[in-house]
């Protein structure tokens, strides 16, 4: 069964970077359930088609990524999320996983450093 | 059920084997002597009946002599037939007893002494019966019964006694026998007992050995380690055990009990404490990986709020979770603390010498391509100053006001000294002197000053010397690297100041003005207009030098917009300098700067001089325009919103005033708003 992601950054450019690297063939099949803007696309996204996994980004429109963590954690225990962000400081990645993340990203990353963390993620 | 488990296959297996041993060997003893005195009993028993027997024999003969007078003498008989039938069955019954004493105790000699007991009865009973049989027995039956008795009562009592000894014999054999099985028994419980003893001394010893040399063990770690170490529960109550290092590291004594968060927070700011509880919650959650945790340890290298004017201390913390017993989950967490602020400013100190390193050759680009003369005469001026500076340092007389007249003095010559070094763009010492500025800012910023607040002044003025000096020498090395092409007769570094000392002055304010208009995205045109002036006295030339770079850094700041900003006032979008030397008729020299910016905004200014708390409100508002405009050169009044390299601290028109004073210029300011500004100087002939 294939794992189901969904990516979630305010950045076209880097959601269609994480979404191209979907086919590194490091991974394991994965299927692309969606890419959402902001928070409250995500929480909508994640609510109906259900992702195993979600990279989130933090500073973003309508309801920013710590929420929207806070309130999958509620709706939807079992996903497991990856913070993918340019906010670099301890205090941030500290907030993130007390919310419910269950890994850290910082941007800018190379392929390598995406692919791993998507690995590490999976494991 | 665990505990017998525990004890089954831990270190009490032996003890507890020893103790059920011992515990079987009492019960066996007991046992034993149960049946051995149930023998004993047998055997008395079986004594008493063979002495019955010798009992009940002569009570027989007895009674059969009786019946035998009875009868001759004519008597009645009932009686003696009462009790010699009363004898033989009571014989009978002692006889059955022995028989079957002898028979339980398979003694060959016991059974055939019952045998010939019973086989002497048997005549002797059958007599006694036979006399019995009648109220009146007849004589002959008598006499039988009575030779019998006579025959037979003696060879049954000697039976009867050999069978007494012979059950007396074997009574003291068994007793014998109970006796070594008792002693053994107890032999072998008492050795049992002394092993228990001894295998539980031994143990006992054994442990408290191997818990001493534990506790030893415990003590020379925690005396040697390098770390301050201790343990905190899930609360961060801090245990008991702990290095002797933590004492040297931290700062405050942590007793046993206290918390170590509620101390940790005294010595920390808020937020590193916020993100300290989170990071030690997210440790001692089971869910989150202890990977995920690795690099955000917000402790892991922290300063420590310390008393004033001590160095500052930098800590490294790490935590790692204690485990309980099995199933019990994290418990706590073992703290390990270690003093790292050597680490840290030898990593300062390698960095200052890198920027040194890079300083350095950046200076020595620097200086390639200016005049050597005016290099040198920026350095011996500077030098001059700030000895003058070291002077007024040195002769402070000890009061606040006197320190903040001082401090002030310092930043306004270090000020001028920063846009003269930025009009030759000797970065390095531009940089030092701004770093310095912020340091004389601080200070100026303080109600009260002490003596010991001069001593980061004197330190400051120090390094800038020192840059001074760095410089001095490169352009000496370059000087003599170049001595032979000026010994050719090219032009000298001691050549004297006029016109084209002037020109040179003004390309240099020209790169100047550019260089601040691109740092603050300005678009900028400078025009230069100087006519043939003829000579230039020296108080022009050091105006030129010190105050037009004040100037022209304060129209491109102050004056010039940027260029959006421009655009939608309708101008331009390139502010427009222009700088002026120009000789009247009357001889008298003008130095004038314009700028087509945003003009003086008299309000703006009033405002900032209110807020400022320069002076109290009343007096702002009751000052003319005129005279708002003038504090322009009094020291510490900007219209600049925030402080940079190049302007925003108030104090390069005060530059620019003490210097129209001290070279007897006469200074005029025209500026209309959203037009233009004018600062024009004037030398009246000699």
């Amino acid at each position: 069964m294939k794992a189901r992601l969904l990516i979630v950054d305010d950045s076209m450019v880097i959601r269609n970077l994480i979404a191209r690297q979907m086919l590194d063939e490091r991974l394991p099949p994965i299927d692309l359930v969606g890419l959402a803007g902001d928070g409250e696309q995500a929480l909508a996204i994640a609510m109906s088609r259900k992702p195993d996994f979600i990279t989130m980004d933090l500073t973003m429109p309508n309801m920013d990524g710590e929420a929207c963590i806070e309130r999958l954690a509620e709706v939807l225990p079992g996903a497991r999320i990856m913070v993918v962000s340019a906010l670099s400081d301890k205090t941030t990645a500290l907030r993130a996983i007390s919310k419910g993340a269950h890994g850290f990203l910082h941007k800018p990353f190379s392929e390598e450093q995406l692919v791993a963390a998507l690995l590490e993620l999976m494991s | 059920m665990p505990l017998l488990h525990t004890l089954l296959r831990g270190k009490y297996r032996v003890l507890v084997f020893a103790v059920a041993a011992f515990f079987l060997v009492s019960v066996g003893v007991y046992t034993l002597n149960y049946v051995l005195l149930q023998s004993v009993e047998r055997d008395a028993k079986s004594i008493n009946e063979g002495g019955k027997l010798r009992g009940y024999s002569q009570q027989l003969a007895k009674a059969v002599l009786t019946l035998s007078h009875e009868s001759a003498a004519g008597e009645p008989v009932q009686t003696s037939q009462a009790q010699i039938s009363e004898a033989y069955q009571a014989f009978d019954l002692a006889l059955a007893e022995v028989q079957a004493f002898a028979a339980a105790s398979q003694d060959g000699p016991a059974l055939e002494l019952a045998d010939k007991l019973d086989r002497q009865w048997q005549p002797l009973r059958d007599a006694a019966i036979a006399v019995l049989a009648s109220a009146t027995p007849d004589r002959d039956a008598i006499d039988s019964a009575v030779t019998l008795s006579n025959t037979r009562n003696v060879r049954l009592l000697q039976l009867a006694d050999d069978l007494t000894h012979e059950q007396e014999r074997l009574a003291g054999d068994r007793t014998r026998s109970m006796r070594v099985l008792q002693s053994g028994a107890i032999a072998v419980a008492l050795l049992m007992f002394a092993f228990i003893v001894v295998h539980v001394a031994r143990r006992l010893s054994r442990s408290d050995r191997e818990a001493g040399q534990a506790r030893r063990e415990t003590t020379d770690i925690l005396r040697t380690v390098r770390e301050g170490l201790f343990l905190i529960d899930r609360n961060g109550t801090i245990g008991t055990q702990r290095s002797e290092h933590l004492a040297r590291v931290f700062p405050h004594p942590l007793a046993p009990g206290e918390n170590f968060l509620v101390t940790l927070a005294a010595l920390v700011t808020p937020d590193t404490m916020d993100s300290a509880r989170q990071y030690i919650g997210l440790l001692l959650n089971e869910r989150v990986k202890p990977a995920l945790l690795a690099d955000l340890n917000p402790l892991q290298r922290v300063q420590l709020a310390q008393p004033g004017g001590s160095r500052p201390k930098y800590l490294s913390f790490s935590f790692q979770p204690v485990r309980g017993d099995v199933g019990t989950g994290i418990t706590g967490m073992l703290v390990a603390v270690a003093d790292v602020s050597q680490e840290v400013r030898l990593e300062r100190e390698l960095a200052d010498a890198e920027e040194r390193a890079r300083s350095e050759v950046a200076l020595l680009l620097d200086v390639l391509d200016k005049d050597p003369a005016d290099v040198r005469r920026f350095i011996d001026d500077a030098r001059a100053k700030l000895d003058g500076l070291n002077a007024a340092l040195r002769d402070v007389a000890p009061d606040a006001g006197a320190y903040l007249t001082t401090v002030t003095k310092v930043f306004r010559e270090v000020h001028s000294i920063k846009g003269e070094a930025a009009a030759l763009a000797i970065g390095a010492v531009a940089t030092q002197a701004h770093r310095f500025e912020d340091e004389l800012g601080a200070l100026r910023q303080r109600r009260t000053l002490t003596g010991n607040d001069l001593i980061p002044v004197a330190t400051g003025i120090g390094h800038m010397l020192q840059e001074l000096a760095k410089i001095d020498t490169v352009i000496s090395r370059l000087a003599a690297f170049a001595q032979p092409a000026a010994d050719a007769g090219a032009r000298g570094s001691e050549m004297p100041p006029g016109e084209d000392g002037v020109l040179q002055s003004m390309q240099r304010i020209q790169r100047l003005a550019l260089a601040v208009a691109a740092d603050l995205d300005k678009k900028l045109r400078v025009e230069t207009s100087i006519p043939h002036v003829g000579e230039i006295p020296e108080p022009v030339h050091r105006l030129l030098r010190e105050g037009l770079p004040q100037l022209v850094r304060n129209a491109v700041v102050h004056g010039i917009e940027a260029a959006a900003e421009r655009r939608r006032a309708g101008k331009h979008e390139e502010g427009r300098l222009r700088i002026e030397l120009a000789r009247s008729e009357d001889g008298s020299l003008e130095l004038s700067v314009t700028d087509d910016g945003r003009g003086i905004d008299v309000h703006a200014l009033r405002r900032r001089l209110t807020e400022d708390g320069h002076r109290p409100a009343e007096q702002v508002a009751a000052m003319s325009d005129r005279d708002v405009v003038a504090t322009l050169f009094a020291p510490g009044v900007s219209t600049a919103a925030t402080v940079s390299e190049h302007a925003g601290r108030g104090m390069g028109l005060d530059v620019v005033g003490a210097l129209a004073r001290e070279t007897g210029a006469r200074l005029k300011l025209a500026s209309t708003p959203r037009a233009y500004t004018r600062f024009t100087l004037q030398w009246s002939p000699a």
